[in-house]
């Protein structure tokens, strides 16, 4: 009984580090970026979901599962358009350049929004009980919500143009320009729809934590951990990798402490990575 | 002219250090002492970044040194000066594994690796209660032997300091401080000269660690405290600032920066968090807008700063065109048997057979000629023999020593160099040190030391190095830029670059596609003067065949994975087979 509570509340936790993992896997895989300010990205999406249940109540958190979204979005095209951009080809230093960029943006939102915590309200209150199983409404409708987002990242990737692009510029970036596909054009898309799943996770992780500025960091790591582990840039990987933390980190929150799941996820991706360089999917 | 007042300002500033505690207060004191642990920090993070390749985990190994200085200090009582060996080797080792996992794989890997990695350090000192305190650390950490005041503490820190700069100062003149930027520049072209790419990372990465732990050591002793907090990803993300705001190409830039970072927030009021929000500020601007940092800024006002380094000394020192002669291949062994045996070699992408059962030979010096249509799969056997990709069976024997399935660099150092079919050159280096990267590799390894000798110890590789750029013609230009030359120039020095690897077989990968007419001549000129000066061994691909005809001794023709023609040139131009392939049937009826 206590491992099947284990399992559910671990595929709760894998759907969060899938839609993160999603986003920061599609990023790396189409245009060789690894984004730190992904992070910020989630966190944006938690306050985008205050503001709307604050001002609209219970409802507003329909309003918040569009407008989260969204609204990173924009803010994901401006972080292109001002910075990454700049470092196409240069992955190592975009990188560092992110994490600097993720620390100034983590100190504004200090400023900004201040240190107070706030709280999201959520129209799926309570729990369901099956014999002794407990899962809270809310966390069933994240695990369908992101199973849909899913599986429509998926169909939008297989079936519309301008998926097709995305996997092209993927496997060659120089051969994807000389057909004809506009690769700018194509790093805001692909920036629109990493911002995008980063704020919708950021909307749906926001009624069950504290908002705060530094929200976004634990999540960042584990997805970190969830692409490492399923190979930076695989999709498939990083479903089956956020699948894999996900239940690993309840099984370690349960058995043993919360602090450790970051460290514990990060020793066991490193032991995997040492027999298995690029990890479980990567090429 | 600078170089004397430049000089004057270092005697100053080392004077006014020296004196510091006779004048400078108590807190600027302990300031300092930061600012020189910085400069510890960053200077021994500099190799890695030589080398291409960023770590997020410096931090936990000074704080691994620290750990390590304060656990054995407190429950052992050892004393601080002993346990710098402890701490170093502590940090040492643990880089070395993370390297040895992370390195051997290209791309972010190891980048995330060593974040990783932090996020492992500081999950461990914050959980092992027992033994490293948990949140609230370990205290009373005592002081080295025979220190008790700040002012003594000060200078055993100033002397740490300066002995750690001037042991990283050393590998600038090492053979291995050369290779690490090569490898920087381009690892796959550093491989292909007999360079070890791995190996050179990791010595990198576990030398620096090692500092760091050391370094940790005396941070530990001197605050008497360390914490997880005193080891946050802070101190990860100020030893990559220090470079990134001060610039890495010589010492002086993460000195700089460390010394910046550190004193400049002192100046004025602010709050921890605004300092942090500011310097990840510059950096994401510094970045942006000054690639080179600091450094960059001194070496346009005051250039003498950065001249007294090594690279000038160094290459004033030689002549600029040396008489000696020197053989880059060895002596031609006695009898015909071949240099180079391929037998039966199969390989294929998914379900496309590049190789199907490929068998070749190229006896001592011999000139062959390798070709067939696009998409033949030259550039692949080029590839397998070299160890970029690993054949699925078959053999390939090197002067009867089996070489297949070897990684690149020791394939070149078995002696089978290749060149790039597009230019591949280490574009920041001069056109001189592009040469001496292999020249050097050529000549450290028959000596004790190898790479961690002192380049100007090797005087045969310098020569070694001239000879081979005035046999491309290029020696006129050997204090320019790489990335400066022309296409063709660019071509000649990866020829150049691959003799001074010293093969006993060449394989030279469409060495004429882009040249001009002139350029092709050229080229041709020269490789017939290494054949009859230096009875060299050649496997050639190239598509134009007037250059294959006037060169290669023997010709093999590859198609869709075998060999279907081999003997004379003239043979196998005029073979049907062949012929069919390149003309088509109707091509062939109308020339015959």
């Amino acid at each position: 009984m206590l491992y099947t509570q284990i399992i559910i509340n671990g595929l709760t936790i894998a759907a969060y580090l899938a839609l993160m993992a999603l986003g920061l896997t599609l990023l790396f895989g189409v245009l060789r970026i690894v984004n730190f300010v992904h992070g910020v990205m989630l966190m944006l999406g938690g306050y985008a979901a205050f503001l709307c249940t604050s001002q609209l109540g219970k409802t507003g958190y329909y309003v918040a599962l569009v407008a989260a979204p969204a609204a990173v979005a924009v803010f994901a095209v401006l972080l292109n358009l001002a910075f990454f951009r700049r470092f196409t080809g240069n992955l190592l230093s975009g990188a560092v350049m992110s994490i600097a960029l993720s620390v100034v943006f983590q100190n504004l939102a200090w400023m900004w929004f201040g240190g107070d915590p706030k709280r999201v309200l959520t129209p799926f209150e309570g729990v369901y009980r099956f014999g002794g199983l407990i899962i809270s409404k809310h966390r069933l409708v994240v695990v369908l919500a992101t199973i849909a987002v899913v599986f429509a990242v998926h169909w939008f990737i297989r079936h519309t143009r301008t998926g097709r692009a995305l996997r092209a510029v993927e496997q060659n970036p120089y051969a994807a320009q000389l057909v004809g596909i506009d690769t700018s054009v194509l790093s805001y898309a692909t920036f629109a729809l990493s911002g995008a799943l980063a704020g919708l996770a950021g909307a749906l992780i926001a009624p069950t934590q504290l908002i705060l500025p530094n929200m976004g960091a634990t999540p960042l790591l584990m997805a970190f951990v969830v692409i490492i582990l399923g190979g930076m840039g695989s999709i498939t990987g990083a479903l089956v990798a956020a699948v894999v933390v996900g239940l690993a980190q309840s099984l370690i929150t349960t058995l043993w402490s919360p602090q450790l799941a970051v460290g514990a996820s990060f020793l066991i991706a490193m032991a995997i990575l040492a027999v298995r360089p690029t990890g479980l999917f990567g090429r | 002219m600078w170089r004397y007042p430049a000089y004057a300002a270092l005697g100053l500033l080392t004077a006014a250090l020296l004196a510091a505690p006779f004048w400078l207060g108590s807190y600027v004191l302990h300031v300092l002492m930061l600012a020189f642990l910085a400069v510890v920090l960053g200077v021994s993070y500099r190799l890695l970044l030589l080398g291409g390749q960023a770590s997020f985990c410096h931090g936990a190994f000074y704080g691994i040194g620290g750990y390590v200085t304060a656990i054995l200090a407190l429950r052992y009582q050892i004393d601080v000066w002993l346990l710098t060996v402890p701490a170093a080797l502590a940090a040492g080792f643990c880089a070395l594994v993370l390297g040895a996992i992370s390195l051997r794989t290209k791309g972010p890997y190891f980048f995330l690796m060593t974040f990783g990695f932090l996020m492992v350090f500081d999950s461990f000192v914050s959980n092992a209660q027992r033994l490293t305190g948990g949140y609230s650390g370990l205290a009373n950490i005592p002081p080295p032997f025979g220190i008790g005041t700040q002012w003594q503490f000060y200078y055993v820190i100033l002397a740490v300091t300066a002995a750690i700069v001037g042991l990283f100062a050393y590998p600038e003149r090492t053979v291995f401080g050369l290779q690490i930027r090569a490898i920087g520049q381009s690892d796959q072209l550093a491989e292909a000269l007999g360079v070890s790419r791995a190996r050179s990372l990791i010595a990198a990465f576990v030398v620096g660690a090692a500092a760091a732990g050391l370094g940790g050591t005396f941070y530990a002793s001197y605050i008497t405290f360390v914490s997880p907090n005193s080891f946050s990803m802070w101190v990860s993300i100020n030893a990559l600032t220090y470079s990134i705001v001060g610039g890495f190409d010589t010492l002086l830039g993460p000195t700089l920066g460390a010394a910046s970072v550190t004193l400049v927030p002192l100046a004025f009021d602010w709050s921890a968090e605004l300092v942090q929000t500011l310097v990840a500020a510059s950096i994401v601007a510094i970045m942006m807008f000054f690639p080179a940092g600091l450094e960059g800024i001194v070496r346009r006002f005051a250039p003498a700063l950065l001249e007294a380094g090594p690279e000038r000394t160094r290459s004033a020192g030689t002549p600029p065109h040396s008489p000696v002669q020197r053989s880059s291949a060895p002596e031609p062994s006695p009898g015909r048997q071949p240099l180079l045996e391929v037998r039966d070699l199969r390989f294929g992408f998914g379900g496309i057979r590049i190789a199907d059962g490929i068998s070749l030979e190229v006896a001592e010096g011999e000139v062959v000629g390798l070709i067939g249509p696009n998409g033949a799969g030259k550039s692949t056997i080029f590839n397998l023999l070299s160890g970029v990709l690993r054949p699925e069976s078959g053999s390939i024997r090197l002067a009867g020593e089996e070489i297949a399935g070897r990684p690149p660099a020791a394939v070149a150092r078995s002696g089978l160099v290749r060149t790039f079919q597009s230019t591949s050159v280490f574009d920041g280096l001069s056109v001189f040190d592009n040469v001496l990267v292999a020249a050097l590799r050529a000549e450290a390894e028959q000596r004790p030391l190898g790479s961690w000798r002192p380049r100007t110890t090797l005087g045969g590789a310098y020569e070694a190095a001239e000879h081979c750029l005035s046999l491309v013609r290029l020696g006129h230009l050997r204090e320019a830029k790489a990335r400066d030359l022309p296409y063709g120039a660019k071509k000649m020095l990866g020829l150049a670059m691959a003799l001074a690897a010293r093969p006993r077989m060449l394989c030279l990968d469409e060495p004429v596609t882009g040249l001009t007419g002139h350029e092709v001549q050229e080229f041709i000129d020269t490789i017939r003067r290494l054949k009859s000066e230096h009875d060299i061994t050649i496997l050639l691909v190239e598509h134009r065949m007037p250059v294959v005809m006037q060169l290669c001794d023997r010709v093999y023709a590859l198609y869709s994975g075998h060999i279907c023609a081999e003997g004379k040139p003239l043979e196998v131009a005029n073979d049907e087979t062949v012929q069919r392939i390149y003309l088509g049937e109707a091509g062939r009826k109308r020339r015959a």
